[in-house]
């Protein structure tokens, strides 16, 4: 636990390194949400549920910002890249413990610096809709993100050991990207898709991560837990299989 | 335990390992390989408190070594023992007792003060507060780090940050310290200061170093074993003198000339540059008076017997094994 927090600590004091690069980061977020927030507006216009759909709209477009993915990604995909992945295999932590750590310290920064400014700009867009939020969507709210933050980063660490194989996932990312946009529901609200397309987006992982916690707090349509349970088991498998496999070429990838 | 306690510092036996690498494209998708041979058969053990040099030109597998004994690989076939454990089955156990350098990769955090790079290692490695602030302070007093402390360690000069790198290897005390070309890239001065502290610290401290490098100087400074890995085989190990039966000589005859002719037997070329010659002979068999006298031909300025160079020696055996 303690090397993990001192991953989370490196984390978040190399991000505050680069901090000044942060502003147009923020200011790319304003805009996204900004965006998002009134599209979504003239979008769901007279549905019954539009303050949930523009609600959700703030929350999906503002704290999938702490998951910190590309950190997640890059700690064991740069290494694998600048051959520095030994150095790493020579401390008493396991890698994925590593890579939690640190993008533990990078979500703790992106939720302060990022992901709050974020969303209260988003929120001075929908501040009538917030009128529905109440002490059970929140209760409902923490577990399915503590599971969404999980799985996120499992997800991301499992592309990031694809790295030992293919030497540069980033193509891979790209393919998350879009999956995660269609599927996880911030792109069209997933009640105007077609019935199969929202029985898949539902079904699939990145539903869970993107769709699940933002659906909780706006009170549309419940992601179980016990699914988001089961992806993260599923997924917490597959880096298992993924890094015991991945351990007998990590040097020869990784320098 | 016991056994584990009284084992060797570090032990292979029989040790095979290869890597499979791209040796062309069989198709879009998929890359045509082919296995090559890293390690053939070594066996080693080195002692605990031993300083032990591994010396062999780039690609003798000397890195594949120091991977196969910190656990970072596992061996095609034979056994790798260090402190009487496997460090692949036990990596994350063993990696609290062993430190390790790669003179070419870097283990502190490169945009965070040295000192914060301490402190996250001291988490990392569960020492106690009390200890690595005692530790701390001897190898920052002993490495002259006070004043880098709290440099970022992308604003350290490559000197400076080696001598950050040794520190972070060292800061959790551990009982073998591995040094993969430890002074790579270093100038002069550096390197010697560098040498004479890890000389100081097996010393003190009865630390076992295994050094792997391409410098012979720096083996010849501390190591009090060396091995030879030529080709994936170990060729020789044993005492500095003993590789001088191996290469087959153990004194050089300088001769200042120009141009140099052709040594007399039993007197050998060794080594021709414009103004001198090194000639080879071994003391055993040729009085070095004798020596003298033979090399002081016509066109001979001057002439002078010296000890050989580790890299004269080295050629040589490679030379003698490749013939």
């Amino acid at each position: 636990m303690s090397a993990v927090l001192a991953y989370a600590r490196a984390g978040l004091l190399g991000a505050l390194a680069y901090r000044s690069g942060l502003w147009l980061t923020l200011l790319g977020a304003g805009v996204l949400v900004t965006v998002q927030v009134l599209l979504w507006k003239a979008l769901t216009a007279g549905h019954p549920q539009s303050a949930a759909y523009v609600l959700f709209a703030v929350l999906a477009r503002t704290y999938p910002l702490v998951y910190a993915e590309r950190a997640v990604f890059d700690f064991v995909a740069r290494r694998v890249r600048e051959g520095e992945l030994a150095i790493e295999l020579t401390r008493p932590v396991g890698l994925a413990a590593a890579a939690f750590g640190h993008g533990l310290g990078h979500a703790l920064f992106r939720a302060l610096f990022l992901a709050l400014p974020a969303g209260l700009v988003g929120l001075a867009w929908a501040w009538g809709d917030l009128a529905g939020v109440d002490a059970g969507r929140l209760r409902a709210f923490l577990p399915a993100f503590a599971l969404a933050f999980s799985l996120a980063f499992l997800i991301n660490h499992a592309l990031s050991l694809l790295a030992l194989w293919i030497g540069r996932p980033d193509g891979v990312l790209e393919a998350r990207d879009a999956l995660a946009l269609v599927l996880g529901g911030g792109f069209v609200p997933l009640g105007l898709y077609p019935a199969w397309l929202k029985t898949a987006a539902l079904a699939s992982p990145f539903a869970a991560v993107y769709y699940a916690p933002a659906a909780a707090l706006a009170g549309l349509e419940p992601y179980p837990l016990t699914l988001q349970a089961f992806w993260v088991l599923a997924l917490a498998l597959l880096t298992l299989v993924l890094s015991r496999r991945a351990r007998a070429r990590a040097v020869l990838a990784g320098g | 335990m016991e056994q584990a306690a009284s084992a060797p510092a570090l032990e292979l036996t029989g040790v095979h390992r290869a890597y499979r690498v791209a040796a062309g494209r069989r198709g879009f998708f998929s890359l045509r390989t082919r296995r090559v041979p890293a390690l053939a058969g070594v066996d080693l053990r080195v002692g605990r408190g031993e300083v032990f040099g591994l010396v062999g030109p780039n690609g003798a597998g000397k890195s594949t070594l120091v991977k196969l004994l910190t656990g970072l690989l596992r061996p095609d076939a034979g056994t790798v023992r260090l402190l009487g454990e496997d460090p692949f089955r036990h990596r994350r156990r063993l990696a609290r007792r062993y430190g390790v350098l790669f003179g070419q990769k870097s283990q502190l955090w490169w945009d965070l003060p040295l000192a914060e790079s301490f402190e996250l290692l001291r988490r990392i490695y569960g020492v106690s507060r009390a200890d690595h602030e005692k530790r701390l302070e001897r190898l920052a007093a002993a490495l002259e780090l006070e004043p880098l402390l709290s440099r970022p360690v992308r604003q350290l000069s490559l000197g400076q940050r080696m001598r950050g790198e040794v520190a972070a290897a060292l800061l959790h005390d551990p009982e073998v310290v591995f040094l993969d070309e430890p002074t790579i890239g270093l100038d002069v001065v550096a390197k010697q200061a560098l040498l004479r502290f890890l000389l100081e610290e097996n010393r003190a401290r009865g630390t076992t170093v295994f050094l792997t490098s391409h410098d012979l100087e720096d083996v010849e400074r501390l190591a009090t074993r060396v091995g030879v890995l030529a080709g994936g085989r170990l060729v020789y190990q044993g005492s500095l003198r003993g590789l001088t039966a191996l290469a087959g000589f153990d004194r050089v005859v300088r001769v200042h000339c120009g141009p140099c002719p052709e040594p007399p037997p039993p007197l050998e070329p060794l080594t021709r540059a414009q103004h001198w010659a090194d000639y080879a002979f071994d003391s055993r068999r040729l009085d070095p008076e004798q020596a003298l006298r033979l090399a002081s031909g016509p066109g001979v300025r001057a002439v002078e017997v010296r000890e050989p160079e580790l890299a004269a020696l080295i050629a040589r055996i490679y030379e003698r094994r490749e013939s």
